[in-house]
């Protein structure tokens, strides 16, 4: 029994200027088939499911649907094909009601037969499968809560009228257990109706609970196809191990040792740590934290001279206890303080931090981080342009000494400093914001995702930079969702689920099956939510 | 209708209307203290002259709102100027013979509205020239041709037009725009237009024609412009190429003033409306009140400026501004 | 997900997707200043005495009025905003030196008069958008409206008299000088605010605020540059060149003339457009409005020539515009900014 792919991906490559986000893609989608995607973030993903769903064409390679070449210039032509999409980010109308936002993609054309009234039922039996207690057809979306919007958004695909493929992106990454269950029945239905699925998650449980349906794992890699798994041969280190790129668990830790003999810079990983145990202090405290009113509260204390890596699923807390030690974000409880010859100097706001020698450098540094029409040079300097400077006017040629100083120090390729900072690359531009802030000779700084979407041998740069910091005296605080990398640099790991700090390991307790267990509860790596699920 | 109908309907208004309640608020206040100062103008002839008045600002605050409403920086500076070139064309061409007939001016006047809302929406949607700019330009462009069929004021209106002068016609014309209006706002194009002017990515994303439901805003806008610029012959009763552009600003301030959001998506003309009657009786207030024409447009701006301030922190959260927003 | 934290950022009142990586075309100065050159050439060859001194200066005259209006505008602009009333300052800057001048006040006494005045309005204007995150389109609208009311109060609609302050009679007529300099003060001046404000643009920590805020207001603000200081500085920039070309204006009118400021809101868009600064901020800068001022009055210039009246140099400007925006200064498609 021969069976036709649904869509056939052919060659898909898609560039953002300097960064290749997506290469070469191509793959084979079958009717009723489950696929489940997995990479990290930078891996290019959310490139391929916008190419999927038509929000913008391939710079190269094309999609072949039920055998015919197609082409999408919006999300209404890949819809027109039978592909549905839900996409990470919530895209819902607020200042529409929940019938009108779920009949959106079908303005026009009764959802069914019997006028309104019809119509209305037909929304309603679908919002049942999605809510405990549905919103009324009629509220405003933007009165409801953020898990609310997001199950409106899967209604309104769902409510599309012919569908051939339906692209799940992180779905569940704002839903609760029971809500997760209810997506995964919907990805039953769907299969038995011989739609193809691809559902995109970086959850080892979510690929635990859809391993009876689940026909395939796909991974993507620094934007290439790294492979596939079988749901029949899974295991999480398989997984992981074409995540990374780097053999089996165990032959890392082998090729980690032989790097380590290789390369005196990774070398001295291990050995820093002896060194340096004894010049630790102190330096900031982040008393009586709890992110809510479930939570235990904790103080947490951060020294100098040791990395401390924030470990833990996405959306687990980790930002949120970063930014509130830096004064960006309140908690629900807690307070952070920098601890200043023995003196408690609480921070309320990042100003303060800022002035007492705590950085924050941002995850998103396309949103948060750089300013794109501005050079190179700028980049760099702005949070020092004060400092650089006399009576308001700059001193360029100190600046553009310092900065020398941090091109060499990072081996940051650039031509001339004033071109625009959007013509470097993803991690070289990583690098100016890194150099940025250390330009402020901090005290402590706090890292989210730093090496996110950057290619292994700048991963390695900064791993050697980020200890010889330390060996320097500095506190570094850093969010990571790549384990190999915590279990490399970091001195002290604090593990993070469901908003609180559910592991602390030190060196050398670090290890990936430690941090996967608590990362998923003591059992080790949890069956995920019940589910019954004939085969 | 049942009692629980009607209730039901009042009630629906209420919700749809509510952005506009601040301003409706200072009308009844206003309507009120007009009516003390001079209840003359609250007769029947008395109410027709008023609103005949009052109806180039009026049906240009109805007209500028579509563009308003769809978006990410929407806004067409242009409309003040075409309601202006069609006093031109009234006044010194389409005066006598069979060009001086209803059935040239009016469908000339429309057609021109349509063809200037649909370059602004060329422009805007097809070239993604920011709003702003693109109708600065055919601001200028408009402005300029006028000027160059009529440098000043004068000219002679056809007889029909100088007969419809403080006709209830006018109020006729106002009333069928916001039927239009009306009809519009049943249809999908309208719950589409609702999606765009809010977050004009999730439209996207919906499958929504972004562009396309742009650019009807814009045609749409021009459509009711071009009758403006009708109300605007018969008020002034000849040609007049510069007073068009002054009403461009002031019908902006009119839709702000009605709580009407800048950023889109919000409102509708119900609040344009009231923001220019609001307008025009404040002038007509300064007026009774013998305070020197001189202080209206000191009266206006603080006005405007407070509302806009009261209208925020009466937490209208979508006025609000930051650089990334200015396109929406 | 199990009781997830919602991102602080979404908290924090972020859209991420507003704020997008501009992969802006961005055109060189050299292509304007090739285009100032063009056009004097193209002028030279189709006009009989566009080449003369005299046409030369009387151009540059009136590039020097309206660049010198542009100027704050385009620090505004610079930030993401826009200044509507900057008629409102010509227009009272003007008046105070002709109707004071007139009553008696000594000159520096109204030049303190009209800087206060200056100040206050960039200092409302930039206070209400900084602090309340107002749309500037709406504040500026209605403080001009106000200035201009109260301006009209004051002067009675204008039959209140002026005097051209002796010192300005000179300012800007062909032929005169300023000291040793063979050019009209007028131009000097505006050379002068030129260098000023490009020296403020790239080498004052001011400055590259200024256009961080314009760029990526979030991580501006991380930088620690403040929205509640800079956009009172900037409108305060813009109100000052408002009140100096007023200033320089009373020696050519001879009179009380409030509305004297009004086509330069349009104008000096249109200069600071063409000249290739981005209206959403964070790009260009006031060379660009120099450049763009001067093409702006080479082609009115050119087209008076043609012998085209105001009305129609009208029209062309506007044309310019769209061609000139829709060639270089397009937005991100939608599909960009998901």
């Amino acid at each position: 029994m021969a069976e036709q792919a649904v869509l056939q991906a052919v060659g898909l490559s898609k560039s953002y200027g300097p960064t290749r986000a997506l290469q070469r893609f191509t793959y084979d989608f079958m009717a009723g088939r489950l696929y489940v995607l997995v990479g990290e973030n930078g891996s290019g993903k959310s490139t391929l499911v916008k190419l999927l769903g038509g929000v913008f064409p391939p710079d190269s390679g094309h999609m072949v649907i039920r055998g015919q070449k197609v082409n999408f210039n919006s999300p209404a032509d890949a819809m027109r094909s039978g592909i549905a999409v839900v996409h990470q980010e919530i895209f819902v109308e607020g200042n529409l009601s929940v019938l009108e936002n779920v009949c959106l993609s079908n303005a026009g054309q009764r959802l069914a037969s019997g006028g309104v009234v019809g119509e209305r039922n037909h929304v309603e039996s679908l919002l049942k499968d999605l809510f405990d207690k549905p919103p009324l057809l009629d509220e405003q979306v933007e009165d409801l809560g953020v898990a609310a919007k997001q199950k409106i958004a899967i209604a309104r695909a769902l409510a599309q009228p012919y569908i051939s493929m339906f692209i799940f992106d992180e779905p569940t990454s704002v839903l609760d257990k029971q809500d997760s269950n209810r997506v995964l029945s919907i990805v039953k239905k769907l299969l038995e109706k011989s739609i193809a699925v691809i559902y995109i998650t970086h959850r080892l449980d979510e690929i635990e609970a859809v391993s009876t349906m689940g026909y395939k794992i796909i991974v993507l890699r620094d934007g290439i196809l790294a492979g596939e798994i079988s749901f029949s041969d899974y295991t999480p280190s398989r997984l992981l191990a074409l995540m990374s790129g780097k053999g089996e668990v165990s032959e890392r830790l082998e090729a980690q040792a032989n790097l380590a003999e290789s390369n005196n810079m990774a070398g001295s990983y291990v050995s820093e740590r002896n060194g340096t145990e004894l010049r630790r202090q102190t330096v900031m405290l982040l008393e009586n934290f709890a992110l809510d009113s479930n939570k235990a509260a904790i103080t947490l204390s951060f020294q100098s001279s040791m990395i401390t890596g924030v470990a833990g699923l996405e959306g687990h807390g980790q930002d949120a206890l970063v930014m509130s030690l830096c004064g960006l974000y309140k908690p629900y409880s807690g307070r952070a303080f920098v601890i200043d010859n023995s003196a408690r100097v609480p921070i309320s706001n990042y100003k303060q931090a800022v002035s007492h020698g705590v950085i924050y450098v941002p995850r998103e540094r396309k949103l948060e981080g750089i300013l794109p029409t501005m050079s190179i040079l700028d980049n760099f300097a702005m949070p020092s342009y004060g400092e650089f400077s006399v009576a308001g006017i700059i001193k360029f040629r100190k600046v553009r000494q310092i900065f020398d100083e941090f091109i060499k120090r990072l081996s940051i390729k650039v031509g001339s400093t004033r071109q625009r900072i959007t013509s470097l690359s993803g991690g070289t531009q990583q690098k100016v914001l890194l150099a940025r802030w250390l330009a402020r000779n901090p005290k402590v700084m706090v890292l989210n995702d730093p090496t996110r979407g950057i290619d292994i041998a700048t991963k390695e740069e900064l791993y050697g930079l980020l200890r010889s910091l330390t060996e320097a005296g500095m506190a570094i605080v850093m969010v990571s969702t790549d384990l190999d990398e915590i279990c490399r640099i970091c001195d002290r790991v604090l593990v993070l689920r469901n908003g609180e700090v559910s592991a602390e390991f030190w060196y050398p307790n670090i290890s990936e099956d430690n941090i996967l267990a608590a990362m998923f509860g003591q059992t080790g790596v949890s069956k995920g939510p019940e589910l019954n699920v004939a085969r | 209708m049942s009692q629980g109908k009607v209730i039901q309907l009042l009630r629906e208004a209420l919700d749809k209307n509510l952005y506009a309640a601040f301003a409706f608020i200072v009308l009844v206040v206003l309507v009120i203290v007009n009516y003390v100062l001079d209840s003359s103008m609250f007769s029947t002839t008395g109410l027709v002259q008023a609103i005949d008045t009052a109806a180039p600002l009026i049906l240009l605050a109805i007209a500028v709102t579509p563009s308003i409403f769809s978006g990410h920086g929407g806004i067409d500076l242009s409309l003040g100027p075409l309601a202006g070139l069609i006093t031109v064309l009234a006044g010194t061409y389409l005066n006598t013979g069979t060009l001086g007939s209803p059935f040239v001016l009016i469908p000339v006047a429309l057609l021109l509205g349509i063809a200037l809302g649909a370059l602004n929406g060329v422009a805007v949607t097809r070239f993604r020239i920011q709003p702003i700019v693109a109708t600065l330009g055919t601001y200028l462009i408009v402005t300029g041709i006028g000027a160059h069929f009529a440098p000043g004021a004068g000219g002679n209106v056809s007889g029909w037009v100088k007969g419809l002068s403080n006709s209830p016609l006018v109020v006729l014309m106002i009333v069928l725009v916001m039927a239009v209006w009306y009809l519009i706002t049943k249809t999908r194009y309208y719950r589409w237009l609702r999606a765009v002017g809010y977050d004009d990515r999730s439209a996207y994303i919906a499958g929504v024609p972004v562009d396309t439901v742009r650019f009807t805003a814009y045609v749409i806008g021009g459509l009711f412009a071009g009758v403006a610029g009708l109300a605007l012959t018969i008020l002034i009763g000849g040609s007049d190429s510069t007073v068009g552009p002054s009403y461009t600003l002031v019908s902006i301030a009119a839709v702000a003033l009605g709580g009407v959001s800048l950023a889109g998506g919000r409102g509708g003309i119900f609040g344009s409306i009231v923001g220019a009657l609001d307008i025009f009786l404040i002038e007509n207030l300064l007026t009774l009140a013998n305070v020197s024409v001189f202080a209206f447009n000191l009266a206006y701006g603080a006005i405007l400026v407070a509302m806009v301030i009261i209208n925020v922190l009466i937490s209208n959260r979508r006025l609000r501004f930051s650089t990334s927003k200015m396109t929406g | 997900m199990q009781n997830a934290v919602q991102k602080p950022e979404k908290a924090l009142g972020l859209n991420l997707g507003d704020i997008v990586s501009r992969n802006r075309q961005y055109m060189t100065i050299a292509v304007y200043v090739v285009a100032v050159i063009v056009l004097f050439v193209i002028g030279v060859f189709t006009i009989p005495g566009f080449s003369r001194p005299y046409s030369i200066e009387s151009m540059l005259i009136i590039s020097s009025f309206l660049g010198i209006a542009a100027a704050g505008q385009t620090m505004v602009i610079l930030l993401g905003g826009i200044d509507l009333s900057v008629p409102g300052a010509i227009g009272l800057s003007e008046v105070c030196f002709t109707v004071l001048t007139a009553n008696g006040f000594p000159l520096w006494e109204t030049a303190l008069i009209v800087m206060s005045s200056a100040i206050a309005i960039g200092l409302i204007n930039g206070g209400i958008c900084g602090f309340l995150n107002l749309n500037p389109i709406i504040v500026s609208l209605g403080v001009g409206f106000m200035i201009n009311g109260g301006v009209l109060v004051w002067t009675s609609g204008g039959a209140a008299q002026g005097v051209i302050p002796g010192v300005f009679k000179h300012m800007d007529t062909v032929g005169s000088s300023l000291g040793p300099i063979p050019l009209p003060p007028v131009i000097v001046i505006w050379f002068v605010v030129a260098i000023l404000l490009v020296f403020l643009q790239y080498r004052t920590v001011l400055g590259k605020r200024l256009y961080s805020l314009g760029s990526n207001e979030h991580a501006a603000t991380l930088m620690l540059a403040n929205r509640r200081i800079m956009w009172p500085v900037a409108f305060i920039i813009s109100a000052l060149s408002g009140a100096l070309t007023g200033m320089l204006l009373s020696g050519f009118s001879g009179g009380a003339d409030f509305s004297i400021g009004d086509p330069y809101l349009f104008t000096g868009i249109a200069a600071v457009v063409v000249g290739g600064t981005s209206l959403l901020g964070g790009s260009g800068g006031y060379e660009r409005t120099f450049l763009g001022s001067l093409i702006v009055t080479e082609i009115s210039t050119i087209l008076v020539g043609y012998g085209l009246g105001v009305d129609l140099q009208q029209v062309l400007l506007g044309a310019l515009i769209l061609l000139i925006v829709a060639a270089i200064g397009r937005e991100v498609h939608i599909r960009y900014r998901i």
